[in-house]
């Protein structure tokens, strides 16, 4: 016979399950479609990572970042402004993923009720946007990405930045040399983070040619040659400190003042 | 009067059977060409002569030396591993090695002693004795295959105990018979550890009547090599087979049932020979079959589409 104990704890369970699967069911605007969180995909990422690099790692939801204070904003004016977006991230051990995707839910006219294929495309786009982030950051995780973040952040935040575009462009290369059918959707991820970048003269001075270089690799195809970079990407991590450090010098100051934190605005595909 | 015409008939078929049990032991294993009519003549009794052509399989290790001598020694032998990797289609080429008629059982629940044993048959002239597959094993000189043996029930199992020791005998408490298995004659067993184990497992006394050959996938180059020789493909094809099918394995870890078998490589491969297209023939052949859970279901497929550009 079931002990007292263990009642209440089986009907706090099923309460909590109930109460969150309405949650679910209720979560975003009422003219809207819901809005596919991390919670609903989080076991789908987690058995695909899984199968595909054969280990698996705790998923965790990636906060959105504090707003920048007043002195900030004064004292900061040469850093890259972010968006203030969860940013997907890994440290080696763990993956960091948005609750949601930056992905513009379809809008009915007026009294008009949306249609049920665009619904269902707008899941089924999230989705696939959660796969593919959650994939590029495992892959990072595999290339060691975040053991050399430290190393090249005591160099300077412009290097830092230069070196987390690198893995970014690499961990992309070596996720679809292991699964081919992922070129489509890194292709549309960079699309779609493009159409989402600041333009290159609201960037410090100091910071367009990253930003230039961002967006020259999302304007390119995964598996072709991005101009000025090596190709095809270092698989060793530790040498795209040295490829970075190497970016900068050949740069050079770039004539303005030099960031204190953040030389590059991240987003999903940077990470 | 029944009884008494049962009585008559028993006592007509034991005398029947002890003639033809002694000239079994007096032949001391019968020339293969008598023994391979005999099993023809049988076949309606579940007996399988010995395949004409060697049915393919590829060694893992040196389970079939082992088999031999378990044959020549008597000793019964008992194929542990998953579902599909193999198991009696090594037996099939074993009964083609030492070219020795089969009896294969496929086990269930409800499999009794008499649906081994046998039993008798009213007809419309009397009642007959039957032999069940085990007899007719033994009587034969037969390999008898029983197959996924935990499904039986524990007091079936134990009939088997008296063949697979020093006695090598069948008691046929019915007909009141005491069969003494000739050379010949070998009794295998298999079942899959991974999922059955669970619910259901073998006695430590049963267990212990059996040498056991461990059978698990093959390694990769050699699946590969089963697929196209099996399934008609091109090696290149297989190998994006085996290699899916090797990620979908790492699935069984994460709460699926049974990792996807070489049996269902060769279904797909067989498919994909027809002309179905790849993805669709994996999506049929190879992922629907193991889960109906929706999430490990989305994982596969998702797996499936991202593999193959």
């Amino acid at each position: 016979m079931a002990e007292a104990e263990d009642v209440v704890q089986d009907v706090a369970r099923h309460a909590t399950i109930h109460i969150r699967r309405l949650w679910f069911e209720h979560r975003g605007k009422d003219e809207g479609p819901r809005p596919v969180s991390l919670a609903e995909v989080r076991q789908r990422i987690d058995l695909l990572v899984h199968a595909v690099h054969g280990f698996s790692l705790p998923l965790r939801v990636a906060h959105i970042p504090a707003r920048p204070t007043m002195l900030t904003r004064l004292f900061r004016r040469a850093d890259v402004r972010q968006s203030g977006l969860a940013i997907p991230c890994t440290d080696g051990r763990s993956l960091w993923l948005p609750m949601d995707m930056p992905l513009a839910p379809p809008r009915a006219a007026a009294g008009a009720i949306i249609d049920a294929a665009e619904v269902k495309a707008y899941r089924r786009n999230a989705g696939e946007l959660f796969r593919t982030i959650g994939l590029q950051q495992a892959s990072r995780v595999l290339r060691g990405s975040a053991d050399h973040v430290a190393e090249a952040a005591a160099l300077c935040p412009r290097t830092l930045a230069l070196y987390t575009v690198l893995e970014a462009q690499a961990a992309d290369e070596r996720l679809v040399q292991e699964l081919p059918g992922m070129a489509r959707s890194v292709n549309q991820l960079r699309e779609k983070m493009l159409a989402l970048r600041p333009a290159i003269n609201a960037v410090p001075t100091a910071c367009r040619h990253v930003e230039k270089l961002v967006q020259r690799i999302l304007s390119c195809e995964v598996g072709t040659p991005v101009s000025h970079l090596p190709w095809p990407p270092s698989t060793n991590a530790r040498e795209n400190v040295e490829i970075a450090s190497w970016l900068l010098r050949q740069h050079g100051d770039g004539g303005g003042k030099l960031p204190h934190q953040h030389a590059v605005f991240t987003d999903c595909w940077t990470g | 009067m029944v009884l008494q015409e049962m009585n008559k008939l028993t006592d007509t078929h034991r005398l029947e059977r002890e003639r033809s049990v002694a000239t079994a032991r007096g032949s001391g294993g019968a020339p293969a060409k008598e023994s391979l009519q005999r099993a023809a003549a049988l076949a309606h009794d579940g007996l399988r002569p010995p395949p004409s052509e060697e049915p393919f399989y590829s060694p893992t290790h040196d389970e079939i030396s082992l088999f031999e001598h378990c044959h020549e020694n008597g000793l019964a032998v008992m194929l542990k591993g998953p579902t599909g990797c193999g198991k009696t289609r090594f037996v099939e080429h074993m009964a083609w090695k030492l070219q020795r008629p089969m009896v294969t059982v496929s086990c269930h629940d409800d499999l009794s002693a008499s649906d081994l044993i046998g039993r008798y048959l009213i007809r419309h002239d009397g009642v007959e004795w039957q032999d069940g597959p085990l007899t007719t094993a033994v009587r034969n000189g037969a390999i008898c295959y029983l197959d996924e043996i935990v499904e039986a029930r524990q007091d079936t199992i134990v009939v088997l105990h008296s063949l697979t020791d020093h006695r090598r005998t069948l008691t046929i408490d019915k007909t009141g018979e005491v069969l003494e298995a000739p050379p010949g004659f070998q009794m295998i067993i298999s079942y899959n550890p991974g999922y059955q184990r669970m619910l259901k497992d073998l006695k430590p006394s049963t267990r212990q009547r059996f040498v056991a050959l461990d059978f698990d996938f093959p390694a990769p180059e050699r699946e590969i090599e089963i697929v196209v020789r099996e399934g008609g493909i091109t090696a290149s094809d297989a190998q994006a087979l085996v290699s899916l099918a090797n990620k979908l394995r790492s699935f069984q870890d994460r709460g699926l049932a049974e990792a996807p078998s070489t049996r269902l490589l060769v279904a797909t491969a067989q498919l994909m020979r027809r002309g179905i297209d790849m993805k669709r023939a994996c999506q049929v052949a190879l992922i629907s079959p193991l889960s109906d859970d929706a999430g490990l279901l989305d994982a596969m497929h998702d797996l499936l589409d991202l593999t193959f550009a």
